[in-house]
């Protein structure tokens, strides 16, 4: 098929609805690339709807023998599960233990060859690549038992924020009724969510001019639990989180790299409902905690 | 294009005698209670004829119109892009000029929350902000509307041409049997009979043409009878609508292309009766030069059967299959052309259809814009939302009306389709009778997607689809914590508050609000709406506001303060002048914040430090 003829933000809606269901009948006459493309541009319902189906279809005949790992990831259980996650600890210990030298050597040239290099952007990307492998760690660990601290959600969220560089760009804002926002939570999976939801907050601002760089965390705090919301403009038409879920599988890209598998894992070890939904220029990412672990 | 009311005068009724100019930037009207403030506002309105935000009142405002300007006139001098215009403008609306109707948007008491409620409401608002004209594609939807129930009726044609050729097979079979038993009868025959028999063939042959051309005429009769119909209707729509309008005006040139229009269309009526005279003579020869042939061969025949018993009945045979395979060749090339034109007529629709779409689609594109613009200018967490082709009521109710009939649940039906379907796609289902594909989108059995396309398969409900748009979808969105909530379940409060920041961005035309305060906490007053009042001057744009509430010509620092007074019987301005003009700040302070002494009761019980000392500056 000619993608942007049929497909392409030119062709008129019924043309496009066309296309859409006559892929259901050839799904492999459209690269999962494009597919991804085409869902994240339209923005009428009926196609979508016929979009979905199709990438719903393509990810399930992916499936079968090939993609095993990325399923077995969740739910541990069986000994074969336990032995696969023993394994993932292994390779992340090694993987940390053969670059965690090198970014050594690197930082060391760099203090070497660069002017103030503790305030140059180099020191920040070593940081972050430091911070990406020290998640790949916790990420093994998101099936050890949880272990839960009191932390202010405050201070927490500051911290968290401090770490990618972002201090000028977002704000907290406690919107409960509470003056005492603390709460029991797994300090280290719950770092490694909201890292993750600000990176790709971040990934969404670089295409956005500077005025509009922004990020707004908001947070409350009651007997029956917690939400943290993180809100950023992105450029880009609409999107929930099933479909970026999906499109998570295989591709990284604008919206596409939310990484939202790693933080529905996450979410679902620490029982926190997740909901992500991007609409009118505007992305939102909410986890809600409902139980009686908030202490006030 | 910026507009700015400049003047308003009022002859007649409860402001006879006023006359007032306005700044180019904000003007706020003050008084108490029925002073006529609203009818000022409410008098522009109606002399502009302004979008309402909702329709609902109009009949009450036209009412409340003749009560308050009585036989007199209301005078609006506007400035348009810098040209200035005027229109004076009487009770009954005469005098309105078209152009103005989109320069200004008045929301009057409690339309915030209605403009906010209406679907519509809120598309008109972000298409005036986005420049959209939604009557660009009225004449091409008509043309899409003619040409679906010509497609329908030629398609019937086409139906029925087909069952005529039917018989072709089974004839080509029966000529072959019947001139194979000729050729036998005729083996042994002598050169006399063999001459006789192929001056029959030939007379047969003759006849055929002469059929032929008779049955043409005969088409070419019940065209033009058509036509006639057509043209009757039309000499009846020039006589009654058209001659009594057109003679009432002077205008020369006018008057003579009226006069070679009637000609023209009275010479096009005496042509085609005079063709049509002509075919029925032509069709009077043509029948009497057949029976002519057919005398001159029942005797060729009768001999034929004299010399071979049978051969003058296989031979009649012969000459009746060949005469009805030549009617049907007839019938073969009408079907021919008649696929032909049907090809032509659908790309036509398709393109139409597609211009529309594209449209549509570029529309969406100004509207989306205008709506980032927007959300990107408010604070608060208010969104501007645009469903692209979402509002899907009237596609649901075109298809309820259509399948009302039938015995399928017709309802729930209509609104599955209307939410899974695009319009366009199931015209092309119901026209080319995929009932497979139906089933398969509405995961339905193929019997009952075949029942529901039938209802869809008439003219009028193909046309009806073929003209239905899907519209987009506007909502406000308020985000609060962790929800995101639509327009439809917010507060009136909230409604307002989400509605006034948007309608406050808009600047483009000047702004008329009556007691936008309603339904509004001070604070946000202050900080959102006086602040918008501000950045709206800032931007060159004209905003008159009715208020009761001091924040708005303090701390928007009006350009200028109307106060309004009536004796009951007349309203009329009391004084006029710049915010802080020690005559206006003395009235403010009187009429809005209840006299010096209660400002001075209110600061003391906030404990504001210097509040003697400011409050003595009055």
């Amino acid at each position: 098929m000619n993608f942007e003829e049929e497909l392409g933000p030119s062709a008129p809606p019924s043309r496009r609805m066309k296309a859409a269901r006559r892929l259901q009948i050839d799904p492999d006459g459209i690269t999962m690339g494009d597919l991804l493309t085409a869902l994240e541009r339209e923005s009428v319902q009926p196609i979508r709807d016929q979009l979905v189906k199709l990438m719903r279809a393509k990810t399930e005949d992916k499936s079968a023998p090939n993609n095993f790992v990325a399923k077995s990831k969740i739910g541990l259980g069986s000994d074969q599960e336990n032995s696969q996650a023993d394994l993932l600890i292994h390779i992340s210990e090694l993987i940390q233990h053969e670059l965690a030298p090198a970014i050594g050597f690197l930082e060391l040239a760099a203090t070497d060859e660069i002017e103030q290099y503790e305030t140059s952007r180099t020191s920040r990307e070593l940081a972050s690549l430091r911070q990406r492998i020290g998640g790949l760690s916790r990420l093994t660990s998101a099936h050890r038992p949880l272990i839960f601290d009191t932390i202010s959600i405050s201070g927490f969220l500051q911290a968290v924020v401090d770490s990618h560089d972002l201090t000028n760009m977002a704000t907290i804002e406690n919107r409960g009724s509470t003056d005492s926002p603390f709460v029991q939570a797994d300090i280290g999976l719950l770092e490694l969510l909201i890292s993750n939801a600000l990176r790709n907050a971040q990934e969404a601002l670089i295409r956005l001019p500077q005025t509009r760089r922004s990020i707004e965390i908001t947070y409350a705090t009651d007997s029956q639990g917690y939400w943290i919301s993180i809100v950023n403009p992105f450029s880009g038409n609409e999107f929930s989180i099933d479909e970026v879920d999906r499109a998570g599988l295989s591709t990284k890209g604008l919206q596409r790299g939310y990484g939202v598998r790693v933080m529905k894992l996450l979410s679902s070890r620490m029982s926190l409902s997740i909901s992500l939904r991007g609409a009118n220029g505007v992305a939102q990412l909410v986890i809600q905690k409902k139980d009686d672990f908030a202490t006030n | 294009m910026s507009t700015e009311i400049t003047r308003v005068r009022v002859n007649g009724g409860f402001l006879a005698g006023l006359d007032v100019t306005f700044s180019a930037g904000l003007n706020v009207i003050i008084g108490p209670r029925g002073s006529g403030k609203t009818a000022l506002i409410e008098l522009v309105r109606h002399a502009l004829a302004a979008n309402q935000s909702s329709q609902a009142n109009t009949r009450e405002r036209e009412k409340y119109v003749r009560a308050i300007l009585g036989s007199g006139d209301v005078i609006v001098d506007l400035s348009v892009d810098g040209s200035s215009t005027q229109v004076i403008v009487n009770a009954k609306g005469a005098g309105r000029i078209d152009s103005t109707s989109s320069s200004v948007l008045v929301l009057g008491q409690n339309e915030l929350e209605s403009i906010a409620a209406d679907p519509s409401g809120r598309l008109d608002l972000i298409d005036t902000r986005a420049n959209v004209d939604a009557t660009a594609t009225e004449q091409s939807t008509e043309e899409v509307s003619d040409l679906t129930l010509r497609l329908h009726e030629t398609r019937e044609a086409l139906r029925s041409l087909q069952d005529q050729l039917r018989p072709q097979a089974q004839l080509i079979q029966d000529l072959e049997a019947a001139e194979a038993r000729e050729s036998d009868l005729l083996a042994n025959e002598s050169p006399q009979i063999l001459a006789k028999k192929d001056h029959l063939s030939l007379l047969e042959s003759q006849l055929r043409t002469v059929q032929t051309d008779a049955a043409n005429m005969h088409a070419a009769v019940n065209a033009a009878g058509s036509v006639s119909v057509g043209m009757q209707a039309i000499n009846r729509s020039v006589r009654s609508d058209l001659t009594a309008t057109i003679s009432n005006l002077t205008n020369p040139s006018l008057a003579r292309d009226f006069n070679l229009f009637t000609r023209a269309i009275s010479a096009a009526s005496d042509h085609l009766t005079s063709m049509q005279s002509l075919l029925a003579a032509n069709i009077a020869e043509k029948e009497a030069d057949a029976n002519s042939i057919r005398a001159t061969m029942q005797p060729i025949r009768e001999q034929l059967e004299a010399a071979e018993h049978g051969l003058g009945e296989v031979t009649a045979r012969v000459g009746a299959i060949k005469s009805s395979l030549a009617e049907l060749n007839s019938v073969k090339q009408t079907y021919s052309d008649k696929t032909a034109q049907y090809e032509e007529m659908r790309s036509m629709r398709d393109r139409l259809l597609e211009e529309l779409e594209s449209h549509q689609e570029k529309v969406y594109s100004q509207r989306l814009s205008a709506a980032r613009e927007v959300t990107e200018h408010l604070v608060d967490g208010i969104e501007v939302s645009v469903k692209h082709l979402a509002d899907t009521s009237d596609f649901q109710e075109r298809l309820q009306s259509a399948l009302a009939g039938s015995k399928l649940q017709f309802r729930p039906l209509a609104e599955r389709m209307a939410s899974s379907l695009l319009p366009r796609q199931l015209l092309e289902m119901a026209e080319n009778d995929e009932s497979a594909a139906l089933a398969d989108l509405l995961n339905m059995t193929s019997e009952r997607a075949a029942r529901a396309l039938g209802e869809l398969q008439t003219g009028e409900a193909l046309a009806s689809l073929a003209t239905t748009t899907l519209r987009d979808r506007v909502d406000f969105l308020l985000r609060e914590g962790t929800t995101v909530k639509p327009v439809d379940q917010l507060s009136t409060g909230q409604k307002c508050a989400v509605t006034l920041p948007i309608v406050l961005t808009e600047v483009m035309r000047s702004l008329l609000l009556d007691q936008p305060e309603d339904h509004l906490d001070n604070a946000f007053l202050v900080h959102r709406v006086v602040e918008g009042l501000v950045e709206r001057r800032s931007s060159g744009a004209q905003t008159i506001v009715v208020t009761h509430n001091p924040n708005i010509p303090v701390l928007g620092a009006a350009d200028q303060v109307l106060v309004f007074n009536s004796d009951g019987a007349r309203g009329k301005v009391n004084e006029s002048g710049k915010f802080d003009d020690a005559s206006i700040v003395k009235t403010i302070t009187q009429l809005m914040e209840g006299g010096r002494q209660a400002f001075l009761d209110r600061a003391k019980f906030y404990n504001l430090a210097d509040s003697s000392k400011d409050a003595h500056e009055f």
